[in-house]
């Protein structure tokens, strides 16, 4: 178990510094600091992988009857409900751009499009886990 | 989907709790499926008629 903590380590250390490096080559204003502060952003994430590429598979058995309950037909149909919200929200805001001829900053759109996304497909879960209860 | 979940289970004085871990599924999906809003998978439906020792159209009538 220590070799599989310390590979989880190693791959957290080894993914954020990577991120890091590829985020200071394209921001040559201020290198250091965007390097640092994108290693540092990456390193929960990546060490949350880590644990489940190298860890969890010893440590976390999978529920083998996850699929029969009903909370992940919630969690289906939320996610296949909330797809089509995007797929029309994205067609909408691509009409408005083309029409338009103006651009908005692709980071703020992809950020918009993530967050619609994850929050559709919550409040989809929580309102059919009210319908049931 | 109707379903003779609820009396059988009483029968046999289990809880939802009960049965939901003898079936390894969460208590909502046994609330779910004996409120007739949920209906199982083939292979939940085969535990639930072995768990009663009855065939499945035994339990379930797919009649609304």
């Amino acid at each position: 178990m220590l070799v599989r903590w310390t590979l989880t380590v190693a791959f957290a250390l080894v993914v954020a510094a990577a991120v890091g490096a590829v985020a200071a080559v394209f921001n040559p204003d201020a290198p250091l600091l965007t390097g640092v502060v994108f290693a540092a952003a990456t390193l929960g994430p990546a060490g949350a992988l880590g644990w489940f590429l190298f860890v969890s598979p010893k440590t976390a058995a999978p529920d083998p009857n996850a699929e029969d309950n009903v909370e992940n037909t919630w969690l289906e149909k939320a996610a296949a409900a909330a797809f089509v919200d995007l797929l029309v929200l994205l067609s909408l805001a691509l009409t408005a751009v083309s029409v338009s001829g103006r651009s908005p900053d692709p980071q703020l759109l992809l950020l918009g499009a993530v967050v619609v996304a994850m929050g559709d497909v919550a409040i989809r879960y929580v309102i059919a886990a009210r319908r049931e209860r | 989907m109707r379903n003779s979940l609820p009396q059988r289970r009483a029968e046999r004085g289990w809880s939802q709790a009960e049965l939901a871990q003898r079936l390894g599924v969460s208590r909502q999906t046994v609330i779910s499926i004996e409120k007739g809003r949920f209906d199982p998978s083939l292979p939940l439906a085969f535990r639930l008629a072995r768990e009663f020792r009855v065939t499945i159209e035994d339990l379930f009538d797919p009649e609304p």
